[in-house]
């Protein structure tokens, strides 16, 4: 089971709180969600908590998300409440201070203020 | 080599790492999540267990196995750190000690029975419900210690065969130390993303003893439809220039080509920087090399260090002989050194200098290997802490600083008992209870610090604790009470203080098994004098205690100060003496005829070592007195002349001699007389 909700704050920015179960059988309405999140004039935090498992899809969806909204001058930030369930998800090597491949000479979503 | 030499040596080599492994336990029990500290403790009871095995100690490793599997089950992430687990862990340490001591405690009974239910427990809890312990499982065949590059590109579909890529790169992890560097260049735009598909891939680092065939059999299910490529990339004895430079890796991968490659060299620049924006590679490539350049470089350092700690196990007995023999030769070269002089042959003084010259430094070598770090010891008060303050219901944290300092091992193995004595007494008598803490507005934990620091030629060890201090009057009244002292008594907090080293002295209100019987304090201060040390109290109601010993750095050799009295020659410790001066007792006798000395304005009592002595020569007209600096008192002793300062190699006095008062040992002059190293300590405190 997958828990989604949305928080619309006063700011016009949009707060998305998962948990549960973010695996594959899972991700589709993430990536949904984001699509059209991308459409509309706003800006986007996902809050991650209360994790029971993770898999590399959703970082794909998140990571994909994130090159999206900033293409398009748009913020788009990621909270984890357990840094370790990146780890958990087959993404070892890259965590919050550490950087991944794309972190060393850019940004990545994992690595963004906020953190 | 004997079986008993092999037996000795598990022994010695087991008692050494149960030491670590307390040292472990107690690190765990504040951060009980430390994948590092697991392992470490994991590697501990793998090496008892196994080296047990083998040398006969069958008892001690089918004790450990059941340990050892739950720690091997923490590792891996089946079982958590428990309050229980630690504290069975601790009592293990105590039994597997017995064990080393005693070869008839068996694994399946007593303590021992207890502890491995306990374990075999934390098995079935977790659903092992293994019962039966093999007695020696056989490893399977570990293959040389390897670095492998491993490339996996999974299948974009291998979410839909039921294969998650976490739980493969899991296993990997699992077979020794790695890094794992994640490629999510292939990630396509939003628009473009099947988001059930993995467009991850990975490179893995990976240091084990397991072989390219292990490796592959973790991909079995996934190996045809995935990119898997294994290389090794270093091998321990192998290739130890300097590890290939980044532009080599990627050529290696595969990610760029030679010419490429050599055309950016010819531009130096940075490398990894000229072939991104060329948009000859991708510049997670470029990462991953370089993660992998570092990882290799950590290893390399990694290996270095530990070649530099490499040590060679040695008797102490042997050492001992060796200290032994290096005195005789000093004792050698002095009377090469006299017989020179007195020849004027100016050659044979040039080589009887060369000879000195070496025995000095050889001399020192042989000193510097009878050198130990003193935090080797510390460790066990942190767990003598630990266990006492459970005892009592106190909360107790054991703070230790400079455990670096070192000391010869004599002066560490004599340590030993009083230190414990010192450190049970600020646990049982310093630190209050909690409840006692709180309403005194303290934090409360208590604190005892336990440190070691250099002091010119002595060391100097401070047990500090935070708790309730000395009370001056209740130390004084326990001590009238007892007949130690009058009742109208006037003494300084110092001396006051001074009362608990009295033999008998105790204020414990209740005897606990710990401390309170009023034995101890008095031998403590015996010992640490034994050692030619001293032992300093001081103490604040309220606020806590210090305890200071300051003690040689050796025992087999001391710098003294050579006299004369009669035909006799004897040695005074050069640390304690403060000035030399002149002495006509005609001048200085006093009218009462108290042996008082004025000296720069300063009333110094002296003694006549002559008559302690009982030295029946007649005095000359003109002597020598020697001035001392004895826990802040000066005092003075008459001798007949100074000679001056000596390299004392000690000897001890032998049986015979036990008895001997105010003598703690011998010294061989360069003309083969011998002098007497005087008990300073013993004639002050014997004339109070």
């Amino acid at each position: 089971m997958i828990e989604m909700r949305m928080e619309k704050q006063a700011d016009g920015k949009t707060i998305l709180h998962l948990s549960g179960e973010l695996t594959i059988s899972n991700v589709r309405p993430l990536y949904e969600r984001v699509c059209e999140g991308l459409k509309a004039p706003e800006e986007l935090t996902v809050h991650i908590g209360n994790v029971d498992a993770i898999d590399c899809t959703f970082l794909q969806v998140l990571c994909t998300a994130h090159r999206a909204y900033t293409a398009k001058g748009k913020s788009f930030c990621v909270k984890l409440d357990d840094c370790g369930i990146i780890g958990k998800a087959g993404w070892s090597g890259i965590a919050p201070g550490k950087k991944c491949a794309k972190g060393l000479f850019g940004t990545c979503f994992l690595i963004q203020e906020g953190e | 080599m004997s079986a008993d030499i092999h037996s000795e040596a598990f022994i010695q080599e087991a008692q050494e790492l149960l030491q670590e492994l307390e040292a472990s336990l107690l690190e765990l029990e504040d951060d009980s999540e430390n994948t590092e500290l697991i392992a470490r403790i994991f590697r501990a009871m793998h090496t008892i267990k196994g080296s047990g095995a083998m040398f006969g100690f069958e008892n001690i490793a089918h004790f450990v196995h059941d340990i050892e599997t739950a720690y091997d089950m923490v590792r891996n992430g089946e079982l958590r750190v428990s309050k229980p687990m630690l504290d069975y862990s601790f009592k293990s340490c105590d039994v597997i000690k017995q064990m080393l001591d005693d070869s008839s405690v068996r694994a399946e009974s007593g303590e021992a029975l207890e502890i491995i239910t306990f374990f075999r427990g934390c098995r079935k809890d977790t659903g092992d419900a293994q019962n039966t312990v093999p007695e020696h499982q056989d490893e399977p065949e570990q293959g040389p210690e390897r670095t492998y590059r491993i490339r996996f590109e999974p299948s974009e579909n291998i979410f839909l065969t039921g294969t998650n890529p976490a739980m493969l790169l899991e296993e990997l992890q699992a077979m020794g130390e790695s890094e794992i560097i994640t490629h999510i260049t292939r990630i396509p735009e939003i628009e473009e993303l099947d988001p059930e598909c993995c467009y991850t891939f990975w490179d893995v680092i990976l240091t084990t003893s397991k072989t390219e065939n292990d490796i592959r059999d973790v991909f079995m299910f996934v190996e045809d439809e995935s990119v898997l490529k294994i290389d090794v990339i270093y091998e321990s004895g192998l290739d130890e220039e300097n590890y290939r430079k980044l532009g080599e890796i990627l050529v290696e991968k595969g990610e760029v080509s030679a010419e490429d490659l050599a055309a950016i060299i010819k531009e130096k620049k940075m490398i990894g920087e000229m072939l991104i924006e060329k948009g000859l590679v991708e510049q997670d490539a470029v990462v991953s090399a370089l993660e992998e350049q570092k990882y290799i470089k950590n290893l390399k350092a990694k290996k270095a260090a530990a070649e530099n700690n490499t040590s060679l196990r040695v008797p102490s007995e042997k050492l001992d002989s060796l200290v032994d023999l290096v005195g005789e030769l000093v004792t050698v070269q002095a009377r090469l050194n006299q017989t020179a002089a007195s020849m004027g042959d100016s050659g044979l003084s040039k080589i009887a200098e060369d000879v000195e010259r070496l025995v000095w430094e050889l001399r020192d070598n042989t000193m510097s290997i009878r050198m130990l770090q003193i935090g080797t010891t510390f460790s066990k008060y942190k767990r003598l802490v630990r266990d006492l303050a459970k005892d009592l219901g106190k909360d107790i944290e054991l703070v230790t600083k400079g455990e670096e300092t070192e000391l010869d091992k004599t002066v560490i193995e004599k340590l030993g008992d009083p230190l414990v004595h010192l450190v049970r007494n600020s646990v049982d008598h310093g630190i209050e209870l909690p409840a006692d803490r709180i309403a005194a507005g303290k934090s409360p934990r208590g604190k005892i610090t336990l440190s070691a620091e250099h002091s010119g030629d002595s060391v100097l060890i401070r047990i500090t604790d935070d708790g309730k201090g000395l009370d001056k009057k209740v130390l004084m009244k326990k001590a009238a009470e007892k007949g130690l002292i009058s009742e109208n008594a006037e003494l300084s907090s110092k001396e006051a203080f001074e009362l608990i080293f009295l033999p008998g002295f105790s204020t414990a209100a209740a005897v606990s098994n710990i401390s309170g019987r009023g034995v101890g304090m008095d031998v403590v201060k015996r010992n640490i004098e034994a050692l030619r040390g001293t032992i300093e109290i001081d103490s604040s109601i309220g606020k806590g205690t210090e305890i200071t010993l300051k003690l040689p750095l050796t025992l087999a050799i001391i710098d003294g100060l050579l006299v004369r009295i009669g035909e006799q020659f004897f040695i005074i410790p050069l640390s304690m003496v403060n000035e030399c001066i002149e002495f006509k007792e005609s001048l200085h006798r006093t009218e009462s005829g108290r042996c008082i000395l004025k000296v720069r304005d300063d009333l110094i009592p002296y003694l006549k070592l002559r008559s302690i002595f009982f030295i029946p020569e007649e005095e000359p007209e003109i002597q020598q007195i020697v001035i001392l600096d004895i826990e802040n008192n000066r005092i003075g002793f008459v001798v007949d002349s100074v000679i001056g300062d000596h390299q004392t190699v000690i000897k001890s006095l032998g049986k015979s001699f036990k008895k001997v008062e105010c003598i703690s040992g011998a010294s061989v002059l360069g003309d083969g007389s011998i002098a007497l190293i005087i008990d300073v300590m013993k004639i002050y405190n014997s004339v109070g």
